[in-house]
């Protein structure tokens, strides 16, 4: 009978040397003392706890207390140090691919993290972020959507104010469709982001203040806050407190407090904040023709701050009775508010009516795609350099397991050297960081504040990732040389015919590498080509040489025609048109009462005049133009061929179609043009005349007259409006900006592809380094024999130049499927073409062959007595 | 004077005690037979680590048995401040006896 074999096999594992023999002596004697007296199995038992009970510090072992020999460890962490040290030194070509290649990978990560981090961190410094929330309005008619806003109708806000007094509510309106002009003194600017705003709103959203108190600013009708860098636009360096700037020329204002500049990361930049008190001063002072009390014009963002004791979902339910309650009878059906997260805006809300564009979720996840891509591309890299130039070490590994080193050791020291390495080119991708951030700004057009990005945590965890990547990355080399066997090793011999599963492993490695680089080539091309595709796409109206003036809220919309007589006085001017909105941009639905139809449609509504289609070039297809002689044309409208089908028998002669209280002939058909953005298919349209809805006057300009052109505008503006500034925009150009953001990722895929490609083709030259390093002797036979250089080149390079093969094989499917979702979502869009594909394909394989060819050249050039005389 | 647990002060005691003989497992019997109470190996074992650390005992390397598999005892013997520490706190305590005068409690 023995003690239990395991216990006994613990003890000595976990025992100190020293004190082995006594505690383990001790614990056997007591062990066969009480196998005399009591059963083995209780004896067993006692012996196993009595094992436990000795596991405390008293007795375990511990490297510090030393076995029987001096402690050698800090001498030996200080040689790795200083082999590793000299090795990077000796072998810098290496050391600084090795390190480009990885601190390119790292600094993409860092930057992409950083966009990230910005887009999630969104209107998150309220202090209140968690509990307010955006209401917005759904409208059904029937089981029709016809409209998801992110602006309600005025009255909510106060209504749900006084149904529930706990409930903070503020509101901000935008004057709609038009700037309000704000001067003081001489200067005098369009304000596009002033808001109005309930006095509450400061309650609800933290703004810091630099001048003024928040409790008081808005607390007086006429008074307005500004942000810092609009009140040193109006005021330079002088304290604007109790000063005036005048609104539209007709209302003042007292500056009250001065705030920090909105931060990039809110979903709403205001320059301006005045009380919503005096709205009614202000739509007089505006001329805005519309109540702002009512239930029905919805161009209000409400906010409201939802006390505890509420949940979203259960308050969005309270809603509904509240609809029932306070709407007017003939609105409470199909009208739905809705909650809103305010943390949700930025990047899940694309409703009509946004205060600024947002984000999308969508392109996050483009952004740490090929974030992780890059990464992963880098890292395999850093696994490939580091297993080919650890191959030449092998001599010293062997020499060191020769003197003693355990292979834990072994791998302690290649673990530490590929730390070392991440953690330089950690260094390095920091300031490669630092240095390309303006650049990647501008690229993803938005503004990173590092001040509330960078936190102690995120340095940690890059610091982490940056070791964990060390790790991973020496995983490979580490087990791989530390298993050497010695003999093998001296006669060098490594990494021969029996290792083919690691040569797979790496093989597929740099596949996979070149696969990704090349979807990622493909993807910007094709991202790209369809954007130019959409900007040179014909639109069905030239939108070239034209010059939109925006007249809405000036007297000239009241003076349109002596306006426009003087206008086409000029010889520079082919003619003009004014319009109620862009076109190619969006032209909002209005309600037309259709035959047929029970209630009103909501279909776009373009306003403008005669001189409308000449103006644009837009073909009439069937009955006739707008005519100027005729005064009953005034009431006449035009609708588009896409119109024809909602009209009764898609027919348009004798037809009328009711604005207003009044009925109106249809006198035209016009062939289909994009007036809403290339995103969506041609919608109806209905084209007619509204003087009062007029909000831009477009002239089309004679070729190669623009500059003396505008000069006369201005002359002719300062002559009806001396008091606001001339402002127009070039269409085309307005129009091209709508696919700006795309355009922009398209350029940054671009660019992170050519640096994947770059970073793939560093991976490939440490695989061919190696592969020919163990094929130098071959190398040297064959030239022996009598191979040529270039068959010798021919042969080495083949097995790579295959790789990329297979890598181009696999992409292409992949990038096909891709790109194929991708664009999906586009009305008008490109076929994919498999060109293009090739033409990725070649880039590769081309930079792929002067990779390896560099290689192979060298290998087939040196002397064979070289290679051959060892062994 | 060193702190001195009372299970420490009992430990050294029975190292003065069984002289030749002072080691883990016969410490251990030699307490229950003693104080009539029982005690593990290993706690004997934590109590000799401590007091060897305060330098109040020291150990030698002793002979090995059958029954210990050839393994080694390890025999302890009392330090010269070991031998002070317990003898002042009996002196302390003699002291303090003496001052206690006759109770009866009825």
């Amino acid at each position: 009978m023995q003690p239990p074999h395991w216990a006994d096999r613990f003890l000595t594992w976990y025992c100190h040397p020293e004190l082995l023999d006594e505690v383990q002596g001790d614990l056997h004697e007591m062990f066969y003392m009480r196998l005399d007296e009591e059963s083995p199995f209780k004896a067993r038992l006692l012996y196993i706890l009595e094992v436990l009970k000795s596991f405390k510090p008293s007795n375990i072992k511990s490297p510090r207390q030393g076995a029987n020999y001096p402690n050698n460890h800090m001498p030996m962490i200080r040689n790795f140090l200083r082999i590793a040290m000299r090795n990077l030194n000796k072998h810098r070509v290496y050391t600084g691919i090795n390190v480009i290649g990885l601190a390119l990978g790292l600094a993409c990560t860092l930057l992409i993290t950083l966009y990230v981090l910005h887009e999630r961190s969104f209107d998150r410094f309220h202090s209140k972020a968690d509990q307010i929330y955006r209401v917005n309005q759904k409208f059904f008619e029937g089981s029709n959507l016809i409209e998801y806003s992110a602006s309600i109708p005025w009255a909510v806000g106060p209504a749900i104010a006084n149904d529930y007094p706990d409930i903070t509510v503020t509101r901000i309106y935008q004057a709609w469709q038009k700037d309000p002009l704000v001067s003081r003194d001489e200067q005098s600017f369009y304000e596009d982001n002033l808001f109005f705003v309930d006095t509450t709103f400061l309650d609800v959203f933290d703004f810091k203040f630099l001048k003024g108190n928040a409790s008081t600013a808005l607390a007086n009708p006429q008074s307005v806050v500004l942000t810092e860098s609009t009140a040193r636009r109006y005021f330079g360096d002088q304290d604007p407190v109790n000063h005036t700037i005048a609104l539209e020329n007709a209302l003042d204002l007292t500056v009250t407090g001065v705030v920090e500049d909105v931060p990039s990361n809110s979903h709403f930049h205001f320059d301006l904040l005045v009380p919503l008190l005096n709205i009614g001063d202000i739509f007089e002072a505006t001329g805005n023709r519309w109540g702002w009390e009512g239930w029905y014009w919805n161009p209000v963002h409400t906010y409201l701050v939802l006390p505890e004791r509420y949940e979203a979902a259960q308050f969005e339910k309270e809603l509904e009775n509240f609809v029932n309650k306070n709407f007017p009878e003939n609105l409470r059906e199909g009208n739905f508010m809705l909650m809103q997260s305010l943390t949700d805006i930025h990047l899940n809300s694309h409703l009509y009516q946004e205060l600024e564009v947002n984000g999308s979720e969508e392109s996050i996840t483009i952004a740490i795609s090929i974030g992780l891509f890059i990464l992963i591309i880098a890292s395999i890299n850093f696994v490939n350099l580091t297993t080919a130039s650890s191959i030449q070490r092998s001599k010293e590994v062997v020499v060191r397991k020769l003197m003693g080193s355990s292979r834990r050791q072994l791998i302690l020291q290649f673990f530490g050297e590929s730390i070392l390495i991440s953690l330089i080119s950690l260094a390095v991708a920091v300031a490669l960081v630092a240095l390309t951030l303006p650049l990647f700004e501008r690229l993803v057009v938005v503004q990173l504040n590092l001040s509330y990005l960078v936190t102690v945590e995120l340095v940690i965890a890059v610091v982490c990732c940056a070791v964990f990547l060390g790790i991973v990355s020496g995983f490979y080399p580490a087990l791989l040389l530390s298993a050497f066997n010695p003999a093998q090793a001296l006669r060098s011999v490594i990494g021969g015919g029996k290792k083919s599963l690691s040569k797979f492993l790496r093989k597929l490695l740099v596949v996979f590498q070149f696969a990704i680089s090349i979807v990622l080539v493909i993807a910007a091309a094709m991202i790209y080509k369809q954007y130019t595709f959409l900007k040179a796409k014909p639109l069905g109206f030239d939108k070239e040489q034209v010059v939109m003036v925006p007249i809405r809220g000036t007297s000239i919309v009241e003076r349109q025609i002596e306006f426009k007589q003087r206008l086409n006085a000029l010889t520079t001017v082919i003619s003009s048109a004014t319009m109620s909105d862009i076109l190619g941009k969006d032209v909002p639905n209005r309600p037309f009462g259709v035959k047929g139809y029970e209630s009103r449609q909501d279909l776009p509504g373009l306003f403008t005049d005669h001189d409308f289609l000449k103006t644009f070039g837009v073909k009439l297809l069937d009955g006739r133009d707008f005519n100027i002689e005729n005064e009953a044309d005034s009431r006449a409208l035009l609708i588009n061929e896409s119109m024809l089908e909602v009209l009764k028998d898609k027919d348009w002669e004798g037809q009328h179609i009711v604005w207003g209280r009044k009925g109106r002939p249809v006198i035209g058909v016009v062939e289909d043009f994009n007036f809403a953005d290339l995103k969506r298919p041609i919608d109806p349209l209905v084209i007619g005349f509204a003087p009062s809805f007029i909000s831009y006057c477009a002239v089309r300009v004679a070729p190669g007259e623009v500059s003396p052109m505008l000069a006369e505008l201005e002359t002719i503006w300062s002559q009806f409006e001396p008091e606001r500034p001339f402002i127009p925009f070039f269409l085309d150009e307005r129009l091209n900006q709508q696919y700006n953001s795309e355009q922009n990722i398209s350029e940054m895929i671009g660019y992170f592809s050519t640096l994947a490609i770059f970073i793939a083709c560093l991976g490939l030259s440490g695989l061919a380094t190696y592969t020919i390093h163990n094929r130098l002797k071959e190398i040297g036979i064959r030239k022996v024999l009598g191979a040529s250089i270039a068959s010798i080149v021919g042969l080495v390079s083949k097995d790579f130049l295959l790789l990329v093969v297979i890598s181009n094989l696999i992409a292409w499917p992949v990038a096909w499927y891709l790109m194929n979702q991708w664009l999906q979502d586009f009305t008008y869009r490109i076929n994919i073409r498999w060109e293009l594909f090739f033409v990725a394909g070649a880039i590769a394989l081309l930079i792929a062959m002067i990779t390896t060819g560099i290689h192979s050249l060298r290998a087939a050039n040196t002397n064979p007595v070289n290679t051959i005389k060892e062994d | 004077m060193l702190n001195l647990g009372n299970l420490e002060e009992s430990v050294l005691l029975l190292v003065i005690i069984l002289k030749e003989n002072a080691y883990g497992v016969a410490i251990a019997q030699e307490y229950q037979e003693q104080t009539g109470k029982s005690i593990s190996v290993p706690a004997i074992h934590t109590v000799l680590r401590r007091l060897e650390k305060k330098e109040l005992i020291k150990s030698k390397v002793g002979g090995a048995t059958k029954e210990r598999g050839g393994r080694s005892k390890r025999i302890y013997e009392v330090t010269q401040a070991g031998y002070h520490s317990v003898r002042a706190i009996q002196t302390h305590r003699e002291q303090l006896w003496s001052k206690i005068p006759k109770l009866s409690f009825n």
